[in-house]
């Protein structure tokens, strides 16, 4: 029986998992997150978003119980199913690093543990890009999707307030991307007050992007309305940034600018990412070919490595459904499930096109569907490209590097990232670069740091509590 | 009904339904920073999924652990900055 590995419980992750165990392969399921789910299915606490949790009943029970949102409903398809195939899901659970045919994991307490594949998947998904700006340090300043995993996680938006009654928080959204809409919609539900929603790009790309909804995937049109209704009657400003957030200790207001005149807004809490970059570190420590920081995957996800596959946003940013069927290809395709399908990497588009037409097999649909979803996910690319004047964001004293507090000023004149990590240690903390590198990648255009491992420092604590039971045993 | 669990958060209790996450716990408890920087400043947390390491506190007596990834659990002591 064939082994596979799948990093990453996210939509592509859960997708490879079931198409793959279907197919008869053993299949492992691996995420660092108390619950699977990813980005988007994340748990919810209000149990909005169905969630399998290992070796509950009661979980189960309270599941089937939820009234299930529209959105939620294809999140519980594929719940279901992947209860249904027998993947061992393990969650709390981190891959470190990639030896050979064997990924190392670490636990929530910190314990390692290895695990041998014959076939690996990697779905890591992406993670924010967060631009530096004056005050971006202050508490309650966090990002689009930040703030939205951490709600979902139960973090109160309407805290009962010390004088009695309860505190509406006052939210500006800012940033990139379509996620403002939806994180906007989250958190005016769960009782916050959007002030306002700034979004960098122009309402020229904006009514662009939303011609293009219309023609790729109308239903997008009708969520994307019903998000604005939910944080109605708040504005919605495209062409607009927020320029500084200050505050004492937290944030309460921002500074917005369109790059005319500049105005302030009350804030007690920050919403701002310029959108989402893929989180390749661990295919980079494997040493899987990557371009423009995406990885390279041929037509049936697989990467520069034999036996290694890749599916979701870890090859480019596209949404969730691009995300499930990148997914279902890697899973068969591992699983030896896609023979009969011809590798159309040196085809022209005209051949390509005639071949799959000819070939019916459900790789070839899945390959079709796959090649539409990615015309939605170049016209997303394109509407929200960010604007070159954010390069000017962060000032001199504005701090770059959250770990070791290093600031914009002792950056923009070292030559690359190598180099400030010598002599300003940017990059050098537990985050091990993941916020601060993707930023200088973007304002600096430096190139990404070499990846070591582990790929996340193996936990302090733990260290420290595997240590003394080590000297407790000695006492004894 | 949501089963509710007690932890603490800087010696204070706090009521919270199961399944929360720590940094959830310190919320409802009212803190906005959940750490000191190396040049002292205040921070909170960022990324809400294991990536940035700014909502490190200190659970049942060991620092630096990630409180956007650990859930509550009855009884857990917890310590911001
Ligand atoms: C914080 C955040 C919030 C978002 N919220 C929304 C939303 O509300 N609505 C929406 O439409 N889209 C949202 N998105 C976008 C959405 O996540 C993506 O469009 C889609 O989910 C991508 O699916 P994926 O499976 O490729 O990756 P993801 O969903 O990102 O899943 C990747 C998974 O891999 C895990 N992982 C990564 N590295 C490792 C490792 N080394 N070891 C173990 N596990 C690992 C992660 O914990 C994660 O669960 C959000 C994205 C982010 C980052
Ligand atoms: S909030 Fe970023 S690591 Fe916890």
């Amino acid at each position: 029986m064939t082994r596979i590995v799948v990093v990453g419980a996210g939509p592509a992750g859960i997708a490879a998992a079931c198409r793959a165990a279907e197919s008869g392969a053993m299949v492992t399921l691996l995420d660092g997150e108390p619950y699977p789910g990813g980005g988007i299915w994340r748990h919810s606490i209000d149990y909005s978003v169905p969630r399998p949790v290992r070796n509950s009943k009661e979980a189960k029970n309270m599941r089937e119980k939820t009234k299930i949102s529209n959105g939620a409903r294809k999140a519980k398809r594929w719940f279901n199913r992947l209860d249904k195939v027998g993947v061992s899901l393990r969650t709390s659970e981190t891959v470190v690093d990639i030896t050979g045919r064997s990924v190392q994991v670490q636990r929530e307490q910190g314990e390692l543990d290895s695990i041998a594949f014959d076939k690996l998947i990697l779905a890591t998904g992406a993670h924010e890009l967060f631009l530096p700006f004056p005050g971006w340090t202050l508490p309650n300043v966090m990002g689009v999707g930040g703030a939205q995993a951490l709600l979902k996680a139960g973090m109160p938006v309407n805290p009962a307030s010390p004088r009695g009654g309860v505190k509406r928080l006052r939210v500006v959204v800012g940033g990139s991307g379509p996620l403002l809409f939806a994180v906007a919609a989250s958190l005016a539900k769960a009782g916050a007050k959007i002030v306002c929603v700034a979004e960098q790009t122009s309402g020229m790309q904006l009514a662009k992007f939303a011609l293009g909804i219309l023609r790729y995937q109308p239903a997008k049109m009708v969520q994307g309305m019903g998000y604005m209704l939910q944080y109605f009657p708040a504005p919605y400003w495209p062409n607009t940034w927020v320029k500084e957030a200050r505050g004492d200790s937290q944030v309460r207001e921002v500074v917005l600018t369109n790059g005319k005149r500049q105005w302030i807004e009350p804030a007690d809490l920050v919403a701002c990412a310029y959108g989402l970059v893929p989180s390749v570190e661990l295919a980079a420590l494997a040493g899987c070919k990557q371009e423009n920081g995406r990885l390279v995957v041929d037509n049936l996800q697989r990467t520069s490595i034999e036996g290694f596959f890749a599916a979701g946003e870890i090859t480019g940013i596209g949404g969730t459904d691009l995300a499930i069927t990148e997914g279902e290809i890697a899973g068969l395709a591992a699983a030896g499930k896609a023979k009969e399908t011809a590798d159309y990497t040196d085809y022209t588009e005209k051949e390509k096109k005639q071949k799959l037409k000819s070939v019916k097999s459900v790789v070839n649909k899945l390959i079709a569907r796959r090649e539409r979803q990615q015309k939605f996910a170049r016209l997303l690319n394109q509407s929200f490209a960010l604007k070159p004047h954010l390069k000017q964001l962060p000032a001199d004293d504005t701090i770059v590097c959250r770990c070791e507090d290093v600031t914009f000023g002792e950056l923009k004149n070292q030559a690359d990232q190598r180099s400030a990590k010598l002599y300003t240690r940017c990059g050098m903390g537990p985050c091990q670069g993941r916020v601060c590198s993707s930023a200088l990648q973007y304002l600096l255009d430096w190139e990404p740091n070499k990846v070591r491992p582990p790929l996340f420092p193996t936990k302090i604590g733990a260290f420290i509590s595997n240590t003394e039971s080590l000297k407790r045993k000695a006492k004894k | 009904m949501m089963k509710k669990i007690t932890v603490k958060v800087n010696d204070k209790s706090v009521v919270v339904p199961e399944g929360v996450t720590v940094a959830a716990a310190v919320y409802m408890a009212g803190e906005t920073a959940f750490r000191k920087s190396v040049s002292g400043q205040l921070r909170s947390p960022v990324c809400g999924m294991g990536i940035c390491y700014e909502c490190r506190v200190q659970i049942d007596n060991q620092p630096h652990q990630l409180a956007c990834r650990q859930l509550c659990r009855e009884g857990m002591e917890i310590r911001t900055l």
